[in-house]
């Protein structure tokens, strides 16, 4: 039996024997072009021109006749039946019964609606790294077909992440939607869904940070704004939201010290003050000792923990937490944040854990642009974060403007003024 | 110090203003008269007479893509390619197919070939089947790719963007996303070192031509991240000065490198040529095509006061009436709630506006960043302007005649890599506009690359104009704009580039 593995790395086995390496290119795509048709008969004519398509007709022919002898040759030398048929003089085919392929794995699967097979049969474009030169013919079938199981795939993947979420696997629903995102990054459905999915599952805050993630990718990539569809549900989500923020709960630790952190403040009403403190917090960069955290550097109020959403995303970005911790972190984070019954003090400890295994610097710098729009659920993280010990510095840099007052974070300001390490500018 | 006398010193600090010497010590200008040799008798510095040779202030370029134009050192040039057959041979003939990572090609226009046709994907293959090849249009928004790159590329199909023949191959023509992420691969795929390649070819032709001050407008959907940083990392090396509006809304990048300015190529719509410039009727060759906008109302206005609050001057793309509208309109909605007299804040383009718009922008303080030559090179029958607009709409264009009486400063540009960076061509441009109802003054036009170039980047204090303390960036021609016959402005010869103080070209012998 001769097993073609089409999507992805392109191999082809014979009883587990790889012959990849032996079969001459051109060989190899007339195996593929036939093999995807197996009920097909072919006029060697035709055939001959998909791959010599310059060459006179004798030439080409010859040609053929010699790559049709080497798969029988190289393949056939392993197989108890013929691979290929003489069908008449002029016309061959594929012996159907004696090869099998992910490729017809992928459409029947496909076709009769088993997307969870169809998804696991796609590993990658269809022949991502095959090539023949000077063979334009076969380069245009192989685009289409490209074209065609790409967005099968992502038909599957679409429907097979819409029956995770019906069984309320939402992680799984997540992860499928991400695969797809893999391959097309900038596609706006994929966060559609996403957002959706995790509005229904009752963490708003995730669907807003995917929104702001999108709306930022979209721009700087595309040029363009996320379609109304999404800035609907946005919207729905942001009015859905107990947007209150609720009153903050703040703790000194035992003495009048932080342990381990130090806070400027800078507040103003000029902009041209303002402006000059937003540039005093750009020049702190990612080093190798440092890590810069983002929160709020656009303008607009967040909603409830959004906050500890933005400096997961920060973390994520920053490119030095390993890619599967963060996840399952992040993952446990999310979760604790939809559960109600979970008590703040045991969120801000996994965020805190969060922080603390992310990175081996030395110092943990928190840019606060627009203090006005935090949220008072991550004023209290900070808050909570002056009273535990860490082995890093934390910085937090924070500019507020004060022509648009915030309660909680006046509150804030007032409770800590005065205690060591904590600055305050005021012009 | 050296004393340039015998000359015809045009300060553009006044009009009619004129001295006939000048005075440099060092980097600045120290004053300005009517010394003559004989007086300079017994002076013990360097003296240079002009014979009657005309100087003016350095010219500022400014809004081109610097990053683009050094890969023109390095890409293939259809210019002058006339059919698909020439395509093909430059193509065949390009000596450097194999040196670097993506073969490309640029400067390429359907309205320059006899097909009035791009090339299909199968006609490139036929001279570049063993290695990648993509093409970009004139103003990048459509790209060609052949069946290498487009196998190597893996840019996903469920992308809008991938044209089809009547067979339903792929042409190889990208438009729109497709594009914007083909551009983007081709730029990942290239290192510093290719990119700055070009760059001694691009500024010694700049400085031939007289600019002392270029305006880079970097990065956004159609070029690359790293083309800001890229220039931001090696600005203090060019024998120019350079300066960068970096295109992109994360306002962080920008404040990071403390630069007091954003956007540039941050585009609001389109082009003409890619018919996606936003007209209120529609285009003359795609009858129910009315261009696009890419920001929200509201999406452009929370920006640009983003932007405003952190006092950054702005600029942005608008091409098309409707998008110059919004653009107004946000400008004006967050200029009336945070009033800033002095923002200077930039329309780039502008360049089919209405009386209503010009009016506007005066009374908004806008500053506006045009591109003359576009009139030149597209203006013709049966070319780009009276092809996507038609005749009527087509002589419409650029209207400087209006802008410059409603009181409007104006910066001149070239846009290169679209246009040549020539300022001289882009005065001869607005002077010689196809419309004579929109030709300004030899003069007016010069202010546009010298006064108003300064102007429009908050430099006037500095440079821009011939003044005592000012920076001696200036320019010798061989002729005076102000007397040769207007049409063959374009044709004078800058003799001298000077760039705070030193000489960087002359026509005698470089240095």
């Amino acid at each position: 039996m001769v097993n073609l593995k089409l999507f992805g790395e392109v191999n082809v086995k014979v009883n587990n024997i790889d012959l990849t390496t032996q079969l001459p290119r051109k060989g190899f795509g007339l195996l593929i072009y036939m093999a995807t048709q197996p009920t097909k008969v072919f006029y060697r004519e035709q055939l001959a021109n998909l791959l010599r398509h310059d060459y006179t007709k004798k030439s080409a022919l010859n040609n053929l006749r010699f790559n049709l002898w080497q798969i029988r040759k190289i393949i056939g030398e392993l197989m108890n039946e013929e691979l290929i048929i003489n069908n008449s003089k002029q016309a061959i085919k594929i012996n159907s019964e004696a090869i099998t392929s992910d490729y017809a794995q992928f459409y029947s699967a496909s076709y009769s609606q088993q997307y969870h097979e169809s998804v696991r049969c796609y590993s990658g474009d269809f022949l991502e790294d095959f090539y023949i030169i000077d063979a334009p013919d076969f380069s245009d079938w192989v685009f289409r077909e490209r074209e065609n199981a790409q967005r099968k795939y992502f038909s599957a993947q679409f429907a097979y992440a819409q029956d995770l979420m019906n069984s309320h696997r939402i992680e799984e629903a997540f992860n499928a939607l991400t695969k797809l995102s893999d391959i097309d990054p900038l596609n706006e459905m994929v966060y559609l869904r996403l957002m959706q999915y995790q509005y229904a599952s009752d963490n708003k805050v995730a669907a807003i940070s995917t929104y702001r993630n999108l709306k930022i990718i979209l721009r700087n990539e595309l040029n363009i704004s996320p379609s109304n569809e999404i800035e609907s549900l946005y919207k729905r989500i942001v009015e859905d939201t107990n947007s209150k923020n609720s009153e903050v709960i703040l703790h000194k630790s035992k003495g009048d010290q932080f342990f381990s952190q130090k806070i400027k403040i800078y507040i103003s009403k000029s902009s041209e003050k303002l402006s000059t403190y937003a540039r005093m917090l750009a020049s702190f960069n990612n080093t190798g000792t440092q890590l810069v955290i983002d929160l709020c550097d656009t303008p607009g109020q967040r909603i409830p923990s959004e906050g500890m959403f933005e400096i997961l995303n920060s973390l994520y970005h920053s490119g030095k937490y390993c890619i599967s911790q963060w996840k399952s972190k992040c993952e446990k984070i999310d979760s604790d944040i939809r559960n109600k019954i979970i008590k703040d003090d045991m969120i801000f400890f996994s965020m805190f854990e969060t922080l603390i295994v992310s990175e081996k610097s030395e110092c943990l710098i928190i840019r606060i642009w627009n203090f006005q729009y935090l949220d008072s659920k991550t004023i209290e993280f900070l808050s909570y974060l002056s009273r535990r010990k860490l082995d890093k510095q934390i910085v937090i840099l924070a500019v507020y403007d004060s022509s648009q007052r915030n309660l909680q974070v006046e509150k804030f300001i007032e409770f800590y003024q005065g205690i060591n390490d904590v600055e305050v500018i005021e012009e | 110090m050296a004393y340039f006398i015998n000359g015809t010193i045009l300060t553009l600090e006044n009009p009619g203003e004129c001295f006939t010497s000048m005075q440099v010590s060092e980097d600045r200008i120290v004053a300005l008269g009517y010394t003559n040799a004989q007086e300079l008798k017994n002076v013990d510095e360097e003296i240079i007479d002009l014979k009657g040779k005309t100087i003016l202030p350095g010219f500022y370029d400014s809004h081109l893509h610097l990053i683009s134009t050094f890969l023109n050192e390095i890409s293939i040039n259809f210019d002058h390619a006339k059919s698909i057959g020439d395509v093909q041979e430059i193509i065949d003939q390009w000596p450097y197919k194999y040196d670097y990572p993506v073969a490309i090609g640029k400067r390429l226009s359907e309205f320059n070939l006899k097909e009035r046709r791009l090339p299909t994907r199968v006609e490139l293959d036929r001279v570049s089947a063993d290695f990648p090849l993509v093409i970009s249009s004139i103003e990048f928004h459509t790209v060609l790719m052949n069946s290498y790159a487009l196998n190597q590329f893996r840019i996903p199909f469920i992308n809008h963007g991938f044209e089809k023949d009547g067979n339903k191959n792929f042409t190889g023509k990208l438009i729109n996303q497709a594009a914007f992420i083909a551009l983007k691969k081709v730029y990942d795929r290239l290192e510093d070192k290719h990119y700055l390649e070009g760059a001694d070819k691009t500024f010694e032709t700049a400085i031939k031509n007289g600019v002392t001050t270029m305006v880079a407008v970097e990065g956004g959907p159609l070029f690359h991240t790293r083309h800001p940083e890229i220039i931001l990392q090696n600005k203090k090396i060019f024998p120019i000065d350079i300066e960068v509006f970096y295109s992109t809304t994360d306002l962080k990048k920008v404040l990071k490198h403390d630069l007091p300015r954003v956007g540039g190529d941050l585009f609001l719509d389109g082009s003409f040529r890619s018919r996606n410039a936003a007209l209120y009727e529609p285009y003359n060759d795609t009858k129910d095509n009315l261009g696009k906008l890419f920001y929200t109302e509201q999406g452009l206005i929370e920006f640009i006061e983003h932007a405003h609050d952190l006092n950054l001057q702005i600029a942005i793309h608008a091409v098309g009436p409707r998008a110059i509208d919004r653009l107004l309109f946000a400008f004006e909605t967050v200029l009336q709630k945070k009033i800033n007299p002095n923002h200077r804040h930039r329309i780039e383009h502008f360049e089919l506006p209405l009386t209503e718009h010009i009016q506007k922008a005066k009374e908004l303080g806008i500053t506006l960043a045009m591109h003359p030559t576009y009139e030149y090179f597209f203006r013709e029958k049966g070319m780009m302007y009276d092809t996507r607009l038609g005749e009527e709409r087509a002589a419409m264009t650029n209207p400087f005649r209006q802008i410059f009486d409603a009181g409007i400063r104006v910066a001149g540009c070239s846009d290169s890599d679209i246009m040549p960076i020539n300022p001289m061509l882009g005065i001869h441009s607005a002077v010689n506009h196809p419309n004579p109802k929109s030709r300004i003054t030899v003069y007016e036009a010069i202010q546009m690359y010298t006064l108003n170039g300064a102007y429009a980047i908050f430099q006037d204090e500095e440079k821009g104009s011939l003044k005592a303390g000012k920076k001696a960036d200036f320019i010798i021609l061989e002729q005076n704009p102000l007397e040769v016959d207007p049409t063959t402005l374009k044709d004078i010869t800058i003799h001298s580039t000077y760039k705070n103080g030193k000489c960087l070209f002359t026509l005698q012998h470089n240095r």
